[in-house]
């Protein structure tokens, strides 16, 4: 059902699903905590409403260059991964992914996540699915 | 581009062995974890007002770390505890994964925060008082199965008396 948010994988210009790409990659062994996440999150209202689990230890706001960004965490064998979105209205925007491994390691800068969270906005049928869960 | 369904998606991922185990982990953990908030929310109580209802050595602190989708190390004795407080029915069981996807497409609000034992009643006999209304005025009612549903029923019926 998943009535009260909606989530969106970022898909590239060549059609390459990012966030599933990792999820199924380098991300694995957080994938099933994450996706499990997702869909509890999808279920859940909304920040500010009496049940609302949009606050850590659920997602934790980030802020410094990625300010106005919110991230999930999941520590596996001493790595933390980190699945990076931006929450707008009832739309969550799944823009990339991270590690930290002794220091934070992403693919992308703030600015490239931004850029992208308007190319989903922009043209939803070419850069954004519904979250993927295979 | 044929887009595959949520559940075709989960049971896709199912194939992987390492993934299966996983998921069933990560859905206890994040399911668990999710529900005690949202029950707690839902009866108006803080962490430690739930604490202090449970009784024991049980701390703020402990309902926190049970309410922490990373946290994992839920007992039975703590669930079946929690179950009792809450007055909400616990189901543990053994069951096959086609079940465990259907759960996951179908999560909703109501089920992560189910109603007391105490809210189902109330239910029976609100639907009970409409059921007399549309009767009187030979209306149908469907069935509802939450506030939610009767929420949604009553203008209808009062709107047709």
């Amino acid at each position: 059902m998943g009535s009260e948010f909606t989530f969106y994988d970022y898909i590239d210009a060549n059609e390459s699903n990012l966030i599933n790409n990792w999820l199924n990659g380098g991300g694995k062994l957080a994938k099933a905590y994450f996706n499990q996440m997702v869909n509890n999150l999808e279920a859940s209202p909304p920040a500010g409403f009496q049940y609302s689990v949009w606050v850590p230890p659920y997602v934790l706001p980030l802020n410094g260059d990625w300010d106005d960004f919110t991230e999930l965490r999941k520590k596996v064998n001493r790595i933390q991964y980190r699945l990076i979105c931006k929450v707008e209205d009832r739309n969550v925007y799944l823009v990339t992914w991270g590690f930290h491994k002794g220091s934070w390691e992403t693919d992308i800068t703030p600015q490239t996540g931004k850029d992208r969270v308007n190319q989903m906005k922009a043209d939803p049928w070419k850069y954004r699915r519904w979250h993927d869960f295979s | 581009m044929i887009l595959a369904s949520k559940r075709e998606q989960i049971l896709k991922s199912l194939n992987d062995k390492e993934y299966r185990d996983q998921f069933v982990e990560e859905g206890i953990n994040v399911g668990i974890a999710f529900q005690i908030r949202a029950l707690r929310n839902r009866q108006e109580l803080t962490q430690g007002a739930l604490a202090d209802l449970l009784g024991g050595r049980n701390k703020q602190s402990l309902v926190s770390l049970w309410e922490n989708p990373n946290y994992g190390k839920h007992t039975l004795a703590t669930l079946k505890e929690l179950a009792k407080t809450f007055d909400v029915g616990l189901s543990i069981r053994f069951v096959p994964y086609s079940t465990l996807v259907d759960q996951a497409v179908n999560l909703s609000n109501n089920a992560i925060a189910p109603p007391s034992f105490k809210e189902e009643e109330q239910y029976k006999a609100t639907m009970e008082s409409l059921r007399k209304i549309a009767d009187e005025q030979k209306i149908k009612v469907p069935d509802a199965n939450n506030m939610v549903d009767i929420n949604n029923l009553i203008p209808s019926v009062l709107q047709s008396a």
